[in-house]
């Protein structure tokens, strides 16, 4: 094991894995994390902020060991609010103020510091439920399961070349949980993502080693271009099955899937891409300077993660900012109040899966060009399948995709070493992704404690009609 | 008044309860000080009501005034804010259906709770049919509902599927269903909405039959000849409240008219006003819709809608409304006819390009067809101009612009909410359908469809909305108002058309036309 000198303090993610100074770090870092987002929340709220120092320095401080802090976030939004003019407190979601009618005014600041600690929260909380029910399975089993968490994480944290492998590992995971994300955003569930991914490998691959009289950048380019294009088109064909034609996605999309990766392995098993005399199913190897180059040294991560980074940043400002992304909220929101407001929903879902395809595909060609150097049959270890998951723990959002593929990313490089250096499997790693996924179907989230806080806040006083006289008349 | 001939008695009272109940008459249900808050709405206030065993009870009311909350908390969907329910004298919780349904309550559904590709006797014994060993007994299940088919007069073929079945014949398996489960009280509601006038007579048929046997009934209605000729009593709702519950023997159908209908209805004035005859807003020629299942719903429907004009489509629901407005939206496709807008002919254009034509809607289904409940207000407010200037340029939203323009609707259009990217599933019914005002009306439109607009809203929303609607007449837009409610047809329309069966049968101005003969119109019959 290489333990060498820790650059990066991982207690940050896991402060009980590393002894008792992790945990010292943990609580002072988490107490202190506590005390500032609960006062900050009071003073919105128009209540005491001392007491918000105190009563979050605690929680976070105590959470901070196992850093379960997050958990006394997702109850912040709860808390009660004061009265500016009459000192009444009243539930969070109240319009107007119950003692004298003073009506409550947007924080904006507040709204999106609970927004966006929630939603970090939410997602820590999930892993850590996924972890920690891991970790019964591994004592159960008779293995030590801090150890091997703490092995996990070292193995995919400590040491430069570690964290290189675990962006190596995410870089697959980010383009395709983007592409997943759009399309659950638009209320596709498109499971297709995979297909494209293998549909743009090989177009990659055939690209690089058959235009190989192009300078090198533009050999690349037009590498990257094509696999967008074949990853797009194959989405689009369940695209324009569901748009004009109302089939249900799921169903095409996961036989297009097999489709895919049993055409491009025939296409180098004994197809028009076959290399005779060599051993295994892949293609011919892309031209060296189709090869994209590589960030750090040892590893092989490459610049197809700067790609994945960038498309981060372009999804964000498509959801956000564009025309597609209303479209795309709208039609995932209400499809029906879409078609009657004026949105072309068909339109929208083929744009939708045909950037969900891309993503795919580009998503394939980074890994042809950046790692193996050839289509290998087979090669992808259910990146799409990850894409899903970490769509569905980040709710669609792009950048919790990539927060979400940066972990994924440290389980399984870390998951490889600890089936080098311990007896457990890498099947662990799965273990812990399905949990996950438990645990998102379970909604590990607190809003609709609020919701149903509120909705009692917006209803008219009850004037009760006594039980034991049910002869009024 | 209710008689029970056989005196059957299904729920002996406990002796305590025999001096209120000595006379002949024996109170079954009774409801007392029901009240139901739903956000911003009081659905049912402090209601009393009972009925009598053996009778059947009808509860009318218009839309929105209370009958189906009050019959879901009956039937254990809904659970009352306050309140006592009391079955043969003893109080009782409900809740869930399924403890309704072993208290003997059981309900016919306005859409039915059938399996469609099961049988007959399947549909009727599902959950409850007889075994034999760890098997179901076929030949006792369909001899049980054969045996109860012959008994009511409900004549239905035990081995044919469901779905091979009419409309009218499913809803006799929903009776024989509740027969089946030896329902003491039936609720049906609405069960005369999707009948022909001879079903409507087979069902009253059927109805008489089940109160010989000394069962119970609630009738849901709102169509009062209905009422005169089957019930014993009625029940009048209006905003939630009881208004009075009256005897058939000694009632006149206007009175039970006025009673659902009130006198605030009338508090907005139409104004009789010059219209532009010149200035045609929308002209349909001979337009022919066909309906989800391929069948014509709408057969030939001719009119015009002038400017400054509000034109009221009456019917009763099913008459081909919805196929009417989808057409007129343009999510629909025509198969004859013509669509013209401002004298430009749309019929094959997208909704928006006839937006853009000034077309405005107002969606009979706010939830679903109007608003976007998950979204935020921004998102709603400006779904339907978003990808205009200044809402976005060369694809990009100005989400500055969008969030000052929602700001200037919540301010125009007193919408009480926190801010522009509040959920609109937050907000209560009225400030919802103000969000699709807002949306559709913030721009002076030149054709506004509404349809259905004040549906489910209290009194005030619902003056906001009638406001809203003669300001853009004033400002010379023309308003095709598409309604079940014959009193807001009377109170603001300029002429009146009545639409049955997808045909437009009559025509009357609100000074000639009244209650009676909007009714009968809207029931088919012309003369």
């Amino acid at each position: 094991m290489p333990r060498q000198s820790n650059p990066l303090p991982y207690w940050i993610m896991a402060p009980i894995l590393q002894g008792s100074g992790g945990v010292l770090w943990g609580i002072i870092l988490w107490g202190m994390v506590g005390a500032a987002v609960t006062a900050a929340i009071m003073i919105s709220r128009n209540r005491d902020w001392r007491s918000g120092v105190i009563g979050g320095a605690l929680a976070g401080g105590v959470g901070g060991v196992m850093f379960l802090a997050p958990l006394w976030f997702i109850l912040l939004p709860l808390l009660d609010k004061k009265c500016p003019q009459c000192g009444a407190v009243s539930q969070p979601g109240a319009a107007v103020c119950p003692g004298c009618g003073y009506e409550f005014t947007e924080t904006p600041w507040a709204e999106t510091l609970i927004s966006l600690v929630n939603n970090a929260a939410r997602v820590i909380i999930t892993i850590e439920m996924a972890l920690i029910v891991s970790g019964l399975v591994l004592e159960l089993s008779g293995k030590d399961a801090l150890d091997t968490y703490r092995v996990l994480f070292e193995s995919g944290l400590s040491t430069e070349r570690a964290r290189a492998n675990s962006l190596l590992a995410a870089t697959p995971i980010i383009f395709t949980g983007l592409g997943t994300a759009i399309a659950f955003r638009a209320g596709i569930f498109n499971v297709g993502v995979e297909g494209s991914l293998y549909m743009g490998a090989l177009a990659a691959a055939w690209v690089g080693f058959t235009f190989v009289g192009l300078p090198g950048l533009m050999l690349i380019m037009l590498a990257f271009v094509v696999a967008a294009l074949a990853g797009g088109a194959w989405g689009l064909i369940p695209g324009y099955l569901k748009a004009r034609l109302r089939v249900d996605e799921v169903v095409t999309t996961i036989m297009l899937n097999y489709v895919a990766i049993e055409f491009t392995s025939y296409m180098v098993q004994s197809g028009p891409l076959f290399v005779p005399g060599m051993a295994n199913a892949m293609s011919e190897s892309v031209a060296e300077k189709a090869q994209l180059s590589r960030l750090v040294e040892r590893s092989q991560l490459n610049s197809s993660f700067i790609l994945a980074l960038v498309c981060v940043g372009v999804m964000i400002f498509i959801m956000q900012r564009t025309r597609l992304g209303y479209e795309t909220r709208l039609t995932g929101d209400n499809p029906l109040f879409a078609r009657w407001s004026g949105v072309m929903v068909g339109k929208t879902i083929l744009l939708v899966m045909f950037i969900s395809g891309v993503l795919g595909g580009l998503a394939g060609a980074g890994q042809v060009l950046g790692v193996h150097y050839n289509f290998t049959a087979r090669f992808s270890r259910g990146f799409g399948f990850d894409g899903m998951t970490i769509a569905l723990l980040a709710r669609n959002s792009p950048l919790g995709v990539l927060v979400g593929a940066l972990l994924f990313g440290v389980l399984r490089s870390g998951g490889t070493t600890i089936e080098i250096f311990t007896d457990v499997p890498i099947d662990l790693v799965d273990i812990v992704q399905a949990l996950i996924i438990f645990f998102v179907a379970i909604d590990l989230n607190l809003d609709f404690l609020g919701q149903r806080r509120r909705v009692t806040a917006d209803q008219p006083p009850v004037d009760p009609v006594p039980a034991d006289n049910p002869t009024t008349a | 008044m209710a008689i029970i001939t056989k005196g059957v008695v299904l729920f002996p009272p406990k002796p305590e309860g025999m001096g209120l109940h000595s006379t002949f008459f024996m109170t079954y249900l009774q409801m007392t000080g029901i009240t139901k808050y739903f956000p911003g709405v009081v659905a049912n206030d402090a209601i009393n009501f009972s009925v009598e065993q053996g009778e059947i009870h009808a509860l009318v009311g218009e839309n929105g005034a209370g009958k189906s909350t009050l019959m879901k908390i009956l039937y254990g969907m809904e659970r009352p804010d306050a309140g006592q329910i009391t079955i043969a004298g003893h109080p009782v919780t409900i809740p869930n259906p399924q403890a309704a349904i072993n208290l003997g309550i059981d309900m016919v559904h306005q859409h039915f709770q059938l399996v469609p590709s099961l049988t007959v006797a399947e549909n009727v014994a599902l959950g409850h049919e007889p075994r034999q060993g760890p098997f179901v007994d076929r030949a006792a299940m369909i001899a049980r509902v054969e045996e109860l088919s012959t008994r009511f007069g409900l004549r239905v073929d035990p081995t044919t599927t469901v779905a091979d079945l009419s409309v009218g014949v499913q809803q006799r398996v929903e009776i024989l269903k509740l027969l089946y489960r030896d329902a003491k009280l039936l609720i049906l509601d609405e069960p005369s909405a999707v009948l022909t006038p001879q079903e409507v007579e087979d069902l009253f048929d059927v109805l008489r039959r089940l109160i010989e046997e000394g069962r119970t009934a609630i009738f849901i209605t709102h169509k009062l000849p209905e009422v005169m000729s089957v019930c014993q009593r009625a029940t009048v709702l209006r905003r939630g409240k009881v208004v009075g519950t009256v005897t058939m023997a000694e009632t006149q159908p206007e009175t039970i008219a006025q009673m659902m209908v009130g006198r605030d209805v009338h508090t907005i004035q139409r104004q009789p006003r010059e219209i532009a005859r010149s200035e045609l807003r929308l002209i349909l020629r001979d337009l022919h819709v066909k309906d989800d299942r391929d069948l014509p719903a709408v057969r030939g429907v001719s009119l015009t809608v002038n400017a400054g004009e509000i034109v009221g489509l009456a019917g009763v629901e099913g008459n081909g409304q919805q196929e009417l407005i989808e057409a007129l939206v343009g999510i629909r496709a025509v198969e004859a006819g013509d669509i013209l807008l401002n004298r430009v002919n749309v019929t094959h254009e997208k909704n928006r390009f006839r937006r853009e034509e000034g077309m405005a809607i107002i969606p009979q289904d706010r939830n679903r067809q109007g608003l976007s409940p998950l979204s935020t207000l921004a998102d709603n407010v400006t779904a339907t101009r978003y990808y205009q200037r200044p809402f976005s340029r060369f694809g990009v939203l100005a989400t500055g612009v969008m969030r000052d323009f929602t700001r200037q609707a919540i301010d125009q259009f007193d919408i009480r909410v926190r801010g522009p990217n509040v959920r609109v599933q937050t907000l209560s019914g009225g400030n919802a359908q103000k969000v699709v005002v807002a949306r559709e009306l913030a721009e002076l439109p030149t054709m506004i469809l509404a349809a259905q607009p004040t549906r489910g809203l209290d009194v005030g929303a619902i003056q906001f909305v009638h406001s809203e609607l003669f300001r853009l007449r004033d400002e010379n837009a023309g308003i095709l108002l598409i309604s079940a409610d014959l009193d807001e047809l009377l109170a603001i329309s300029d002429r009146i058309l009545v639409l049955f069966e997808g045909e437009i049968v009559g025509e009357l101005s609100p000074e000639t036309a009244t209650r009676e003969r909007l009714g009968l119109l809207m029931a088919g019959r012309v003369n």
